[in-house]
């Protein structure tokens, strides 16, 4: 997870990157240099313009156009709009330029003015020689046509004003000057109703002539004016600005390149990486798809094993149980061999005692007979009948009476103990048939009864037994494997209950067309988590070396063979009741 | 049953009665038992071990004779509590069933002096009891005691010369371990057929045989018999493959054997039972009377012994001593 998310900030950044370089390398917009040159250019032509318009209006060709003034304004935008808007030339932030352009300004602002004022005066000498028209007109109306040396005087005048007003040149000047002076001296000889006209003529020339010496040094300074070379600087600086921004954006598209570059290169290495892993899957899916093929084949041949190991397993389960079986059998036998042994033994010393006793008896027995017969016959001899008499008593008292009693209670006791060893012989021929599944008709409380005999040394003092036998029919069944449930179920009880003492009790009775069999115990009882697992094979509660854990389990199975059920319920410390459900009859198919 | 409780307290056993002690759950058993010997003995009767402890605690006996299979205490159980509390007592055990790892317990704990079977021939059986008490009346408790290890538990080698130990096996693979294991504190030697080892009993101070049950096809137990009869001061400890408690038990009635091992054993079982075995031998020796305790029984094979074997063994010289019966 955290992968992923540092794998995307990497992307991020890396695409971030990517367009911050190009971005860097782009800030240059065409367009807006363009026009930014258009500006300049524009401002250059302006400029120029001005300069004719300023000489033309110099000229006085025709005084009443506005053409100049008009440019002013015009002008004026311009040089503000260099400055304004996307192209601000501001906006580059470079102080040369900056510098220049404000420097610029000012000249153009300087010129405008002068030229306003220049105007002005231009205006004005064109009215101050217009004045000099009409005034020499007037007088020349008012003029006698016989002073034609004045006339001809102030026509000259008129003229020469009107040629100095288009070209005041400085032969014109002095011309002029002479001509007012002369006017001057003239005036006076004229009619006085033209006299006054006549000063005022002769001094507005020289009027005029300062008039146009001024309005001549200011067209000077306008056309000195720096706002040519201002401008130039500004293009300058602006170039220079330009260049420099060209060059680092050419730097940043090298940047932008080579960063490029090693982007393609990792895309190239993931894309080579991810071919690989495709051409790995690609194998993969070969594979898999091999497999696939043999994997139907394979599945054929582990079910043929499966089958195999399966009947080779049940084989060896049942092999497990005979053998089992045999085990606990030999175990009950080698029980039951001391069972035996212990009544043969009772049996033999008794017998071999009341053989002795039997002999004392004899003897005793003889010197009676003797004793009597000597009394009884004819001819006896009292002291023959004496001696009998002290022998008989000596016998008697070596042969103690009581043997007598004795002896009867050893031969009672040996006909008990020979009764045991005919149970026990006969349980046990019982209970070796080994023959698994042949079917027979079997009473169940025999049965009972006889693994009884068989436990009895397991119960004998601990364990009392209590019976509860119902009337139940015989049922068919394999009886050694139904006695095997029995003895197994009674000797788990057994040993259940311990050597504290306790009761089994061993109910049957007979429910429809079943017999039941319940084995209850006051032992130690079990566990849920036990019972649950009281079937399974090995599993045992005892220790090590001291049961195989396949009694109950071998017990299910015979119960299962029957069709039958077993049903458990116990309470630990308590007691355990195991109830034994059997079919009266078994269905035909009874091997 | 009830204990035929005679009103005989705890007395020195020269003066009275010998008294035995019958344990059995099995009630016919200790009637036959009680008419058989009440006239010559005390005879005391017990149903379980519980019952048997509690009557020796109040009565002195001479012989206990139990049954091994009953609920409860089994005998070889009830032999052990009995020892600690009537030490001079012999013990016998009943057994009609060979459980044999109990058996062998009970060899290798509590020093059954013989085991029965079921069923027993009555004659045997009274012959057995009276041997069992003369060996009992030999010995006081406190010479009892002498031999109990727990009492002597690093005697060992005061007397200075270690006794010597023979081998006899010719399961070579057993007899390397055996040196390994005991090479280094006891001096070891080996035979591997009974002649040779006799050669060596005959040349050399033995006081213990570590022997196999059969060497070379022949059983060691005659070997064994006569010369606990000859010379009851040495100690036999049989180490086997044979988990066989007839086996076991024949060796223990005709030969006292000491300790009864299995192959392969444990190397700390093996050292203390050599040197317990080495212990008694040495209380022998300091204490000949002690061996009276450890008569074996006149079995028919040591009658039948090759007459040669007896010969030799009667006259063994080297330090054994002679001890004839």
């Amino acid at each position: 997870m955290i992968q992923r998310i540092a794998f995307a900030l990497v992307a991020g950044l890396a695409v971030g990157a990517l367009i911050y370089l190009m971005t860097l390398s782009q800030t240059f917009d065409y367009q807006v240099h363009n026009k930014t040159l258009e500006s300049l250019r524009q401002l250059k032509q302006l400029d120029s313009r001005l300069n004719e318009e300023t000489l033309r209006a110099r000229l006085l060709i025709d005084p009443d156009s506005t053409a100049l003034i008009d440019m002013l304004p015009v002008m004026r935008k311009a040089v503000d709009e260099l400055n304004q808007g996307e192209n601000a030339l501001a906006g580059l932030g470079d102080k040369p330029l900056n510098d220049a352009y404000t420097a610029y300004k000012a000249a153009v602002e300087t010129k405008l003015q002068q030229v306003e004022r220049f105007e002005t005066d231009n205006l004005s000498l064109a009215e101050s020689i217009d004045t000099i028209r009409r005034a020499g007109e007037e007088v020349l109306a008012a003029l006698p046509p016989t002073e034609t040396a004045v006339r001809q005087q102030i026509t000259l005048l008129i003229k020469e004003v009107l040629e100095y007003g288009l070209l005041p040149a400085p032969e014109n000047a002095e011309k002029l000057a002479n001509l007012g002076t002369e006017m001057s001296k003239l005036a006076p000889t004229l009619p006085i109703e033209v006299q006054l006209q006549a000063v005022q003529l002769a001094s507005r020339p020289n009027a005029v002539l300062n008039q146009r010496q001024a309005n001549e040094k200011l067209l000077g300074e306008i056309i000195k004016s720096p706002t040519e070379k201002n401008l130039g600087l500004v293009e300058a600086a602006y170039d220079a600005v330009h260049n420099a921004r060209l060059r680092q954006a050419e730097t940043y598209r090298q940047i932008l390149i080579a960063y490029a570059v090693v982007l393609l290169l990792g895309l190239a290495y993931l894309g080579w990486r991810l071919r690989k892993s495709f051409i790995d899957l690609d194998k993969a899916n070969r594979q898999l798809a091999r497999s696939n093929e043999t994997l139907e084949v394979k599945v054929q041949e582990r079910t043929q094993d499966l089958t195999k190991a399966y009947a080779a397993l049940k084989s060896s389960q049942a092999q497990v149980v005979q053998s089992e079986k045999m085990a606990s059998l030999g175990q009950m036998v080698a029980g039951v061999a001391h069972e035996i042994n212990t009544p043969l033994g009772f049996v033999r010393s008794n017998v071999d005692m009341v053989g002795g006793m039997f002999q004392d008896i004899k003897r005793l027995l003889e010197r009676y007979a003797h004793t009597v017969g000597l009394i009884r016959a004819p001819n006896a001899d009292d002291a023959q009948i004496a001696q009998a008499f002290d022998q008989l008593t000596v016998t008697e008292a070596e042969v103690d009476t009581v043997v007598l009693d004795e002896a009867g209670i050893l031969l009672t006791d040996s006909v008990r103990g020979l009764n045991q060893i005919n149970d026990l012989v006969s349980n046990l021929k019982d209970f070796s048939r080994l023959d698994r599944s042949r079917m027979d008709w079997f009473d169940i409380n025999d049965g009972l009864d006889g693994t009884l005999t068989i436990c009895r040394n397991q119960l004998k003092d601990r364990v009392e037994v209590l019976k509860s036998y119902g009337q139940v029919p015989q049922i068919q069944c394999a009886p050694s494997q139904v006695n095997q449930i029995f003895l197994n179920l009674i000797n788990n009880a057994a040993q259940a209950i311990g050597s504290n003492g306790g009761q089994i009790r061993l109910t049957t009775r007979a429910t429809g067309g079943e017999v039941q069999i319940v084995f209850e115990d006051t032992g130690c009882g079990m566990t849920p988590e036990v019972m649950a697992k009281i079937y399974e094979p090995f599993f045992t509660t005892k220790e090590i070396g001291k049961g195989t854990g396949l009694g109950l389990s071998i017990v299910y199975q015979i119960i299962e063979e029957h069709h039958g059920r077993i049903d458990v319920q116990s309470e630990p410390g308590k007691g355990t009741r195991f109830t034994v459900t059997l079919p009266v009859q078994q269905q035909a198919e009874a091997a | 049953m009830e204990a035929t409780a005679s009103a005989v307290s705890v007395s020195e056993p020269t003066t009275a009665r010998p008294r035995l002690l019958f344990v059995d759950d099995e009630e016919s058993i200790l009637t036959t038992m009680r008419i058989m010997f009440r006239r010559q003995y005390d005879v005391l009767l017990a149903s379980n071990g519980e019952q048997a402890l509690e009557l020796l605690r109040q009565n002195d006996v001479d012989v206990i004779i139990s049954d091994q299979r009953m609920p409860g205490m089994v005998g070889v159980e009830v032999l052990r509590e009995a020892r600690k509390i009537r030490p001079r007592a012999m013990r016998i055990l009943l057994t009609g069933y060979s459980d044999f790892s109990a058996i062998l317990g009970s060899i290798n704990d509590g020093e059954i002096y013989r085991f029965v079977h079921k069923p027993w021939s009555n004659a045997d059986l009274q012959d057995m009891i009276g041997q069992a008490v003369e060996a009992a009346r030999k010995l006081s408790g406190d010479q009892v005691r002498l031999l109990s290890e727990s009492e002597t538990p690093a005697e060992a080698n005061t007397s200075g010369s270690q006794p010597a130990i023979l081998i006899l096996d010719n399961d070579m693979i057993a007899v390397d371990e055996l040196k390994r294991m005991l090479g280094a504190d006891y001096h070891l030697h080996h035979a591997t057929s009974i002649a040779a080892g006799l050669d060596l009993l005959d040349k050399h101070s033995i006081g213990v045989l570590i022997v196999e049950t059969m060497i070379g096809g022949e059983s060691v137990a005659t070997l064994l018999g006569l010369l606990k009869q000859h010379h009851p001061q040495v100690v036999s400890i049989v180490l086997t493959h044979r988990s066989d408690a007839t086996v076991a038990i024949e060796l223990i009635n005709q030969g006292q054997i000491f300790r009864f091992l299995i192959k392969p054993t444990r190397e700390a079982m093996c050292k203390r039972s050599v040197q317990h075995a080495v212990q008694r031998h040495e209380s022998f020796k300091t204490n000949p009377v002690l061996t009276q305790r450890f008569k074996v029984q006149d079995a028919p094979a040591a009658q039948a012994a090759p007459q040669g074997m007896l010969d030799r063994i009667k006259n063994l010289r080297g330090r054994l001593g002679n001890w004839g019966t």
